[in-house]
């Protein structure tokens, strides 16, 4: 894990990418108990994002010449699944330029803030959203100010009321 | 092997219950990496009841703290 954000790391520092966070269920571990998951969720702000481009190419371009292989809809990157999403809408890119700092056994990395995953998965809204919300709630540290302000912005407000019970 | 009685049921299962939600709270507060470690403790469990469905499904491999390695 640590090998594999080292490898995040210096795409930020050649540019290949402009910032990345970790999402998703590690996101998620990250504030609550663990429990099974198969990735690492990376979203990542490419850096032709600021002309509407959004593609991952030169990601995966950059890791194969470093010798990574594709692994189904992932990259195998020193031995950990990792899946590249781009922030694809206005509420991921306020997480990932907002995303906390945090140290992984010395590998500097960053995680979505608690508030912006419980937004997100309001807004994805798959079946383990749904399923992962209550325990979420009830584990993960969250700042209620700063995640009423993030659904009322981003229009998820009804959603968290139909939720939460 | 205890019985819960009608009577001490109720009070039995809410001590259960809390002894869970004990549990939950002590694992999310442990460190990330150990929290990892969980994770790939889990998925070399579901791996070989997945794939005998036929369903792929990734393990990593810790080889020390911090250094994952994929089962082949």
């Amino acid at each position: 894990m640590k090998k594999a954000l080292e490898v995040l790391n210096q795409l930020e520092r050649d540019g290949v990418i402009a910032r990345y966070a970790i999402g998703g269920a590690v996101a998620a571990i990250f504030y609550m108990e663990p429990f099974a998951t198969e990735d690492l969720d990376v979203f990542v702000l490419p850096p032709d994002s600021s002309r509407g481009l959004l593609t991952l190419a030169p990601i995966y371009d950059a890791l194969r010449a470093l010798g990574y292989r594709e692994d189904r809809e992932c990259m195998d990157v020193e031995g950990v699944a990792v899946q590249f999403l781009p922030a694809y809408n206005a509420l991921i890119a306020e997480a990932l330029r907002e995303a906390a700092a945090v140290d992984y056994e010395g590998a500097p990395t960053r995680v979505l803030r608690a508030e912006h995953l419980l937004a997100i998965m309001l807004d994805t809204a798959r079946p383990k959203d749904r399923q992962r919300f209550a325990a979420f709630c009830e584990q993960a540290p969250l700042d209620n100010e700063r995640l009423q302000d993030i659904l009322k912005r981003h229009g998820l407000l009804e959603r968290w009321r139909t939720w939460t019970p | 092997m205890d019985t819960m009685s009608a009577t001490n049921g109720p009070a039995e299962l809410q001590r259960a219950l809390e002894r869970k939600q004990a549990r939950r709270r002590l694992m999310a507060a442990a460190p990330f990496p150990e929290k990892i470690a969980v994770v790939v403790q889990l998925q070399a469990r579901f791996a070989p009841i997945l794939r005998a469905r036929g369903q792929e499904y990734r393990v990593w491999r810790l080889e020390s703290p911090g250094q994952m390695k994929r089962e082949v």
